[in-house]
């Protein structure tokens, strides 16, 4: 039976063919999929190591590392990105991405995309999480510049202005 | 990450088939393997990638009376989310819940959890310490971590999982970090029987072999290599003293005879061994004396006789007959051998001169003869000058013994450079301290003659040895000339051996029996041949090491067994070391007599007492490899007993998670694939606890961990398994502590003792003692929280 020769994703909402041995070949990671074939240049690649949460996405509902992801072996599924959450028609941002914002729960940004990725698998799960709760799904997300408090207050804020699933 | 190929596998079957060809690698979770391939950690990378997270069915947890079976497969985050799991065995939700960070368990399989590859900075990151490092476990000479940075490294000494760098420079393969081990231990007899395994002349190489194991020990990349022949030498007197004790007794006769030509190392080691199989060995040779060149050759300054006789009285006593003087070819045919005896071994060297072409060169005297002769008896100098053609150890022999003689000069003439000589470097040294002249890069070109007298040789000036690919072809220069003025040339260039007894019985080629290198098996069905006569120029550990080889293979074909003899490896053991072996030392130097008191007869090195053989002993860095376990679930899993199922080529086994960490990193082999993990039920009255001590909460390996499991009644505990991790190159069962606990209540007092026993045992490296007290404490606090759960 011969290997298959392509690969089909869903991106944010929207589906991709990718051939293998011409869009992609069999090492490419997902991050490097998502950012050097699809330009969705949100999700970052730092230690590229599967240890700082940069590249967080959510692969069929699930927080995920995409640096540690094989892209041959996403066929079939389903990829949130930094950039599916923003309402497509309109524009309008994330109430997380919003409150991010509002927080200023972010200094350089660059870990930014993986820690709301990250939150929205969680809240997804579990709407009302405790602050322990946050804290241990956000304990593989490592921030530099020390925005962990603005991050608690951001989601924080998100639960308790009921704005989240809106 | 550099490209390979990518296969999904559909069953366990194909996964298996898969990965049995080629460089592969599985990948189930890929959260350790992806970082292993963009580093580039693996001596080779793989050319396939084979993803078993196709493979349905292999993602289960499943509760029956028996206990817990776990699918492979399994997420450590469907693990720790378990309700079943949750409720009887929590240890496993919270060592699955301390691996790494939620992403990882999400992504991260039980599985690859287990398998997790080894555990060490030098072995993880090859690349980043200047230029790529390959560690011991990657097949480079030594571990990093023994020396160098070890701070989170094993505070248990090390395991070894494929011969250290010492043992596989060695022709015979002895086992030199074990024995060495036994001896720290003082006990010498062990330590005896370790290094009989693969050599029965220790007391002949102690002196004589060029110690190849020296040159590769890894201590001699810290400060100086072992002096591995002065212990060697040691025990090997010590066995000749002890025989009788230490030497095992044949076993049981099987009545089969092997007839063994030729007494020299080959043969005598052949015999050896062929004896402790039961079989009846006779060994022949045409001299008055056993031992071939041991006996006549090699001087007796550097080789006592006495060594030799003992040697042979030896294997004597164990039941191994010697016929003398019978010279085969001329008083019993080899045909007649073949009949009489099941095998035949031929070990016969290599006694004959060889023609260097030279006008007039029958008028030199033929070096081994010289030597054979002092040896018989006539010790007396050829000359008053002698000159000795040759560049070899053979040569230097020749010249030494002939100053020792009472010749007034010797003068060694070889066509290689000085460094070039075969001849071993200390043997050049003590020529010349001897007064022995040297003179290399020359060509015999002419014998020079006086009414028919020898008076002198001409020398024309070699300018190259060897051609470009390696084979003998001098070059001279015809116009540098020079002349030693000489009463007696003596040839000391080569051997040859003598076939005659053996042509038409065997295969012959370039003037030696072919012989299969494994087998040492001739095209002659029961005959074998070894040493000089199928090497050609042999050290005599090579020789040995050819007899044992013929041994075991002659074993086989008598008894119509298949050569497997099936690896006992079991849990390797954890290898110790001397405590402070990290500390700069010097190599023990044997030291000759003053010259002038150097005779034809005495020992030139008197050897080292007892006490000094022991502080060289300490040196030995019994090279293994001393990383950490990796996995937390491991830790739990050993302390809840659990069992690994394995898929293989050879079909599917399960044992248990001791045995899988048994050999090292694992005991998978290649084409195996974990496919379950089951948890004994655990029985009434059981109390379980993990801890992991880290610097970091999360992404971090454990600096220690302990998981165990114990089973009270009224207060009482009746069983207890603990397990450490990340203190020895594998979950480390405490049962000195496990001990201390049967029978008692888990109170503060009991729970310090059995901490205090867990860390008996320990040997930190030079930078890790700290772990110690903090592993103490882990046990002590998970046994006090035994105590006080109440479930």
């Amino acid at each position: 039976m011969p290997d298959k020769s392509t690969i089909n994703l869903v991106v944010n909402g929207k589906p991709y063919e990718l051939m293998i041995g011409k869009d992609i070949i069999p090492s490419d990671t997902l991050a490097e999929t998502l950012r050097n074939n699809l330009g969705l240049l949100g999700t970052k690649i730092s230690c590229d190591r599967g240890a700082c949460g940069t590249c967080t996405v959510i692969l069929n509902g699930k927080a995920v590392l995409s640096c540690t992801i094989l892209t041959v072996e996403c066929d079939g599924m389903s990829v949130t990105t930094i950039e599916g959450l923003e309402d497509p028609k309109t524009g309008q941002l994330h109430p997380l991405q919003q409150s991010f914002i509002d927080h200023t729960a972010f200094q350089c940004g660059f870990c930014t995309p993986g820690i709301i990725m990250t939150v929205k698998d969680l809240l997804d799960k579990n709407p009302k999480p405790t602050e322990g709760e946050i804290k241990q799904a956000l304990s593989g997300n490592f921030c530099r510049c020390i925005s962990h408090y603005e991050v608690l207050k951001a989601v924080t804020a998100v639960i308790e202005g009921g704005e989240y699933g809106k | 990450m550099k490209p390979f190929k990518h296969k999904d596998a559909k069953t366990v079957r194909e996964a298996v088939k898969l990965q049995s060809k080629g460089k592969t690698k599985l990948i189930a979770g890929g959260t350790d393997l992806l970082g292993i391939l963009k580093d580039e950690i693996l001596p080779e990378y793989p050319e396939t990638i084979i993803n078993i997270k196709a493979i349905p069915n292999l993602d289960y947890i499943k509760e029956d009376a028996r206990g817990l079976k776990i699918g492979a497969l399994t997420k450590l985050e469907d693990i720790a989310g378990s309700p079943i799991v949750r409720e009887k065995y929590k240890i496993l939700v919270e060592a699955a819940e301390a691996v790494a960070t939620p992403h990882i368990r999400t992504m991260g399989t039980l599985g690859g959890n287990l398998c997790q590859d080894v555990r060490c900075w030098y072995y993880r990151y090859p690349n980043q310490i200047g230029g790529r490092i390959d560690c011991y476990l990657k097949g480079g000479k030594e571990c990093y971590a023994l020396t160098r940075e070890n701070q989170y490294h094993s505070i248990f000494g090390g395991l070894r999982f494929t011969a250290p760098s010492c043992q596989s420079a060695c022709p015979g393969h002895v086992i030199i970090p074990t024995y060495l081990s036994q001896i720290r231990e003082g006990n010498f007899l062990e330590a005896a029987r370790s290094l009989l395994r693969n050599n029965p002349l220790p007391a002949i190489t102690g002196r004589v072999c060029p110690h190849f194991c020296e040159q590769s020990c890894s201590r001699g990349n810290f400060d100086e290599s072992l002096s591995i022949r002065d212990i060697e030498r040691l025990v090997g007197d010590y066995i000749l003293d002890k025989a009788d004790e230490i030497i095992e007794k044949p076993g049981k006769s099987t009545r089969k005879k092997v007839a063994i030509i030729g007494s020299g190392p080959a043969g005598l080691a052949a015999a050896y061994y062929l004896r402790l199989s039961g079989h009846h060995v006779t060994v022949f040779d045409r001299m008055e004396e056993a031992g071939g060149l041991l006996r006549y050759v090699i001087p007796s300054y550097r080789l006592p006789k006495d060594i030799v006789r003992r040697t042979v009285k030896m294997l004597e006593n164990i039941g191994i007959e010697f016929r003398l003087k019978v010279d085969i070819g001329k008083d019993i045919t080899i045909d007649n051998l073949k009949k009489d005896y099941d095998a035949v071994f031929i070990g016969t060297g290599a006694w004959n001169p060889v023609s260097i072409g030279l006008d007039g060169e029958e008028s030199a005297v033929f070096g081994l003869e010289f030597l054979a002769n002092v040896q018989k008896g006539i010790k007396k100098a050829l000359g008053k000058k002698v000159l000795v053609i040759g560049g070899g150890n053979a040569a230097i022999d020749v010249a030494i013994s002939s100053l020792r003689l009472g010749a007034e000069e010797a003068t060694m003439v070889c066509l290689e450079k000085r460094e070039e000589m075969p001849a071993l470097p200390w043997e050049i040294e003590q020529a010349e301290e001897e007064n022995v002249r040297i003179m290399p890069s020359w060509g015999p070109h002419k014998i020079l003659k006086s009414n028919g007298k020898v008076v002198g040789l001409e020398f024309i000036r070699c300018t190259s040895v060897y051609d470009k690919s390696g084979h003998f072809a001098p070059t001279y220069n015809e116009n540098v000339k020079t002349t030693v003025e000489a009463d007696v040339i003596v040839m000391a260039v080569g051997y040859a051996a003598d076939l005659k007894f053996a042509e038409g019985v065997v295969n012959i080629s370039r003037g030696l029996i072919g012989a299969n290198h494994e087998t040492q098996a001739t095209n002659v069905p029961g005959v074998f041949a070894g040493g000089a006569v199928a090497r050609g120029p042999a050290t005599v550990i090579e020789a040995i090491a050819d007899g044992k080889r013929a041994a075991v293979a002659i074993d086989a074909y008598l008894k119509k067994a298949g050569s497997d003899r099936g690896n006992a490896a079991g849990p390797f053991p954890l290898l110790k070391f001397n405590a402070e072996y990290y500390k700069k030392t010097e190599k023990l130097k044997a030291s000759r007599i003053p010259v002038n008191q150097r005779t034809i007869d005495i020992e030139d090195t008197p050897g080292f007492s007892l006490n000094q053989i022991k502080t060289e002993a300490n040196r030995c860095f019994n090279c293994g490899c001393v990383s950490v376990n990796a996995s937390d679930t491991g830790v739990a899993l050993e302390a809840l007993n659990a069992r690994v199922k394995i898929v293989g080529a050879r079909g599917t086994r399960t044992i248990s998670v001791a045995e899988f960490f048994g050999s090292f990193p694992n005991a998978l082999e290649q084409g195996d694939i974990v496919t379950e993990i089951q948890v004994p039920a655990l029985r009434d009255g059981a109390r379980q606890t993990f801890v992991k001590f880290q610097l970091r909460e999360a992404i971090d390996f454990a600096l220690v961990s302990v998981a165990s499991v114990v089973t009270m009644k009224n207060g009482t505990c009746q069983d207890a398994r603990i397990v450490l991790g990340a203190v020895a190159p594998r979950p480390l069962r405490a049962t000195a502590a496990e001990k201390v606990l049967v029978g008692r209540a888990l109170d503060d007092k009991q729970a310090a003792a059995a901490a205090e026993a867990a860390l008996e045992d320990a040997l930190p490296l030079e930078k890790n003692s700290y772990k110690i007290p903090i592993a103490r404490e882990m046990v002590h606090r998970a046994i006090v929280n035994l105590g006080t759960s109440g479930k």
